[in-house]
């Protein structure tokens, strides 16, 4: 049994180019069926035609269809790859495209390797400024601790495609990962509730002790 | 981190030792009660007679973990204790003395079995201990280390790698890998053989070096 979380989904590739490539292609069809009076023109708009193309394709198309991070978890390993740059994610877009091709995983971890992993909260700013308004939240960790005293510790372990998350935390308490959580952060995750909200409940409570 | 573990009958005379012990060393450490379930890095074995070294067939422990011994002043306790691979043994009635002694001696044996490899980028941070990585490969701009917990992959040269870990523990065998002395089994003409069965090829120019350090 493997889970991928954050994995690419083709028809989702075929929705976002219909969505973004569907205007363009429009356009083009204006630009050949309506007589500007000057071929130079014509010229001109079909060089930005060719320009938008080649930026939504290479730039716009990857960072929508990507997550910024993909985990994948199977009976002995637990694979994980963030992606640094937009045009790492336009590599592996193509690759998988083309050649149905997986990105190579940055870590790979034998799950039993692993002694337990802690998880926690930071808050964290979106914005240079604090002072302005709703400009922080909450960053989850997943601080991975090994047997041997090694730590791995990831900040964007947590997916939106919550569903698939929840079946590889569930895969991986299968095979005796055992998880410490003090403040039922994963709970909350796997439940579909809103974390922010979560978080805020806890840090009351702890206040109030 | 460095996870300590003491076993004791005197538990609460030598926790205070301990504590005040790594505290002077300045190391991230934590000292637990003994559970036979966890691996831990330090073991400190009190011991009255022989019998009490039985526990050290139980414990928990991995190439790098270190154990020292607790115990009266007696010849024979010593020699069996050097006999079962435990690295240091203290007189209980001059522990606070012995540990000063020994401070030195300690904080190289920590440096050696627990350096770690630190990583940190993109919201991922690794500390790898340096003894558990077996190999290190070199791959286009990238580097992966092999390790007792699977690989990492990171955007780094091999040169990098070993001017920043500054260790006389890992050798460059090939243009594209360096390997952990500790993990070697056997050096053949044309490769080398690690205790976990991976093949690496030696490369010419590094043979004289490989044969130096034989």
């Amino acid at each position: 049994m493997k889970v991928t979380v954050g994995k690419i989904k083709k028809r989702k590739v075929i929705k976002y180019c219909i969505g973004l490539l569907a205007p363009l292609f429009f356009y083009l069809f204006l630009l050949m069926n309506i007589d500007l009076g000057y071929d130079n023109y014509k010229e001109c708009l079909l060089f930005i035609f060719i320009t938008t193309l080649f930026i939504v394709m290479i730039f716009v198309l990857p960072s929508l269809i990507f997550l910024n991070s993909m985990w994948e978890v199977n009976q002995n390993s637990l694979k994980y790859i963030h992606f640094d740059h937009n045009l790492d994610k336009t590599k592996y877009l193509y690759s998988f495209l083309f050649r149905n091709k997986y990105p190579r995983y940055q870590i790979n971890l034998r799950l039993s390797q692993i002694d337990f992993v802690q998880i926690s909260y930071y808050r964290y700013s979106f914005y240079p400024s604090k002072y302005l308004v709703d400009g922080s939240g909450y960053k989850i960790v997943f601080k991975f601790n090994m047997l041997d005293g090694s730590q791995y510790i990831i900040e964007n372990f947590v997916s939106h495609d919550r569903e698939s998350f929840k079946q590889g935390i569930e895969l991986m308490k299968k095979q005796g990962v055992r998880f410490v959580d003090p403040y039922h952060l994963l709970e909350a995750l796997c439940s579909n509730k809103d974390i922010n909200l979560h978080i805020a409940l806890v840090e009351k409570e702890k206040n109030h002790d | 981190m460095i996870r300590i573990s003491l076993i004791s009958k005197h538990y609460k005379q030598i926790e205070p030792l301990i504590h005040q012990f790594f505290d002077n060393l300045q190391v991230e450490y934590i000292l637990t009660n003994y559970t036979h379930q966890s691996i831990q890095d330090i073991y400190f074995v009190e011991i009255e007679k022989k019998d009490d070294l039985n526990i050290l067939n139980h414990l928990k422990k991995l190439e790098s973990t270190l154990i020292y011994i607790i115990g009266p002043k007696d010849f024979d306790l010593v020699s069996i204790c050097l006999q079962k691979q435990t690295h240091l043994y203290f007189i209980n009635s001059e522990l606070e003395k012995q540990f000063i002694h020994y401070q030195d001696f300690i904080k190289k044996q920590i440096q050696k079995n627990f350096q770690y490899y630190l990583y940190q980028r993109n919201g991922i941070t690794s500390k790898i201990r340096l003894s558990q990585i077996y190999y290190v490969e070199s791959l286009r701009h990238q580097i992966i280390l092999h390790s007792i917990n699977g690989e990492m992959i990171e955007r780094k040269t091999l040169s990098q790698f070993i001017k920043e870990i500054q260790s006389l523990d890992f050798i460059q065998i090939h243009k594209s890998y360096v390997v952990n002395k500790q993990f070697i089994q056997e050096v053949k003409n044309q490769e080398v053989i690690l205790k976990e069965q991976t093949h690496l090829p030696i490369g010419r120019s590094y043979k004289e070096s490989l044969k130096e350090q034989d």
